[in-house]
């Protein structure tokens, strides 16, 4: 592997390393390469049982992060401006490998980031969870809310090694299609595997006034400073881990165009807009597994974006 | 205005059919609803009424096993209607019964039962959180957090929270007989259910143990009773 290959791998486990928040200035250029670590090296690990939180003062906090994770809109709402939660993406409650889990994030901080050119603690990276991912605010980094985030992955990493890429770590990177990934490609698949739960118009469902189903683009979803919204994020999370359940039975192509669907659509804006998508585009955004600022359908995606962060009544 | 002979029949039809409801017999009404309405309460030729076994509210019979079908979603009862028919979810019961049913049939009476009031506390279940059930509660683990060691995920994660329903496609679950629950999961595992949209409950029930349908069937058949009452917990509380 060549030294900016590595460089490159590094930076896209960083990215992958709590998974949605990611902006795309660090997205991968370009590249064939298959996976971002290599998965045999990568030492396994696995969090306690789920049911064997410490029934004591730090356990009351770790549960309490792990409450956070579970109903983001709930515990955390003043700091969410859409209506996911943390586990829709990291499945599991933040237990599953190739979900971003957070054992294998713990591990990672405090770290470089290129996005923003300087070592990133954990509670940075929790905030900018927040400020992408959640379209919301940055919760104080030494609030309860982040503090009781960061003890519940502390616990959830008990006994990993510090500094280590594990074994399921960020979203395993899906080797470059067969075929350049596609639009209409994409609809079909979205038709045929993701519409029952997730809504022909990508909007999720919820019940009770709490969602179910995530919304996969539109008000309700992650911003364009996510990372999600890139492509290559996208079409890794889903080959893992979608159809819910079904993780693994897409093919990688269809994995693709079906990622590439649902960011050719409109999201919040990203909260790094300087007033010009162009110039957004270009400082955040140059990769080509990135839409933002690309004509769709006859249409510039972000230059009729909803201002990023909650909205106000709604 | 000139009654056209198709508009007389109808006309003469939605009479007969009103009659036929007064009179409690089998009937053809004139509206779905009036249809559906009438093959729930007297049945159809060799489709005996619903009511004598799902209960005159569509609220079902929990001490013989057989579910509540009231305000569960109007496609997901027609879409089992029709499985039964052909064969695709198999029932010594229900075939029949579903196979002397028409496609207009089918839709009215899966309408009707689904606008009936629900006989769960929606409010209630919804509101209910198991986050964190006594370790030895495997059936509430199962439901609230799966076991994605299997790739089993949680049962609300579709069904929603407390087992609710969503949507059109899935199905209340919450406060159905323990025996039709388990019945049902031993029905996909054995494949002598239809998986289901995009084979979803079949592969799932097909990775799961039967110690497992057992205990997710007791916790979902218990919930509404476990539920009422219970308020919201506060934040970071244990149950």
């Amino acid at each position: 592997m060549s030294q900016v290959m590595t460089g490159f791998v590094r930076a896209a486990a960083g990215a992958a390393a709590l998974g949605m928040a990611f902006a795309a200035a660090a997205q991968p250029p370009e590249t064939g390469s298959a996976h971002s670590a290599a998965p045999s090296a990568a030492p396994a690990f696995a969090p306690p049982a789920a049911d064997s939180i410490p029934d004591d003062a730090f356990g009351k906090l770790v549960r309490k992060g792990q409450d956070i994770f579970l109903y983001t809109t709930r515990y955390a709402g003043k700091y969410v401006g859409n209506n996911m939660n943390c586990v829709s993406c990291h499945l599991d409650a933040g237990r599953r490998k190739d979900a971003a889990p957070l054992w294998a994030a713990y591990v990672l901080y405090p770290q470089y980031r290129k996005k923003n050119g300087h070592v990133n603690t954990l509670a940075e990276r929790l905030q900018g969870c927040f400020r992408f991912s959640m379209n919301g605010v940055m919760p104080p980094a030494n609030g309860e809310t982040i503090v009781a985030l960061e003890t519940y992955m502390f616990w959830l990493a008990k006994g990993a090694p510090t500094g280590v890429t594990l074994a399921g770590q960020g979203f395993r990177k899906l080797p470059k299609p067969p075929e350049k990934a596609d639009y209409t490609r994409g609809q079909d698949v979205f038709g045929q595997h993701c519409v029952l739960c997730h809504g022909a118009d990508g909007a999720g469902q919820s019940v009770n006034g709490k969602m179910v189903f995530p919304a996969l683009w539109g008000d309700n979803s992650y911003n364009w400073g996510a990372g999600m919204h890139s492509i290559a994020t996208a079409a890794a999370f889903i080959k893992a881990n979608m159809p819910l359940s079904q993780g693994g039975t897409l093919t990688d192509q269809q994995a693709w165009d079906v990622a590439y669907f649902i960011d050719a659509h409109e999201r919040p804006q990203d909260p790094r807009f300087n007033g010009s998508v162009a110039e957004t585009r270009r400082k955040f955004h140059d990769s080509s597994a990135d839409l933002y600022g690309q004509e769709i359908n006859g249409k510039v995606l972000g230059a009729r974006s909803t201002p990023s962060g909650p909205r106000h009544g709604g | 205005m000139t009654k056209t002979p198709l508009f007389h029949g109808l006309a003469v039809r939605s009479l007969v059919a009103a009659g036929l409801l007064a009179w409690g017999a089998q009937a053809q009404a004139a509206t779905p609803d009036q249809q559906g309405r009438a093959i729930a309460s007297s049945g159809s030729g060799a489709a005996v009424a619903c009511a004598s076994c799902h209960g005159a509210q569509g609220q079902g019979m929990a001490a013989a096993g057989f579910p509540y079908l009231a305000g569960q979603g109007a496609d997901y009862l027609a879409a089992q209607l029709r499985n039964f028919a052909s064969g695709k979810r198999g029932s010594p019961i229900m075939g029949p019964i579903a196979k002397a049913l028409n496609e207009e049939q089918i839709k009215a009476v899966a309408a009707y039962f689904s606008q009936l009031p629900r006989v769960i506390d929606v409010k209630a279940l919804g509101a209910r959180t198991d986050t964190y059930p006594p370790a030895s509660d495997r059936g509430a683990w199962l439901a609230n957090r799966g076991d994605w060691g299997h790739d089993i995920p949680a049962c609300i994660q579709c069904h929603g929270p407390g087992g609710v329903g969503v949507g059109r496609h899935f199905p209340a679950i919450a406060g159905l007989p323990a025996q039709y629950i388990h019945r049902q999961l031993t029905a996909w595992k054995e494949k002598k259910r239809d998986p289901g949209p995009m084979a979803l409950m079949g592969d799932i029930a097909s990775r799961m143990s039967d110690a497992q349908m057992a205990a997710v069937s007791d916790y979902f058949s218990g919930l509404p009773q476990a539920a009422a009452g219970t308020p919201e917990p506060a934040q970071g509380d244990r149950q």
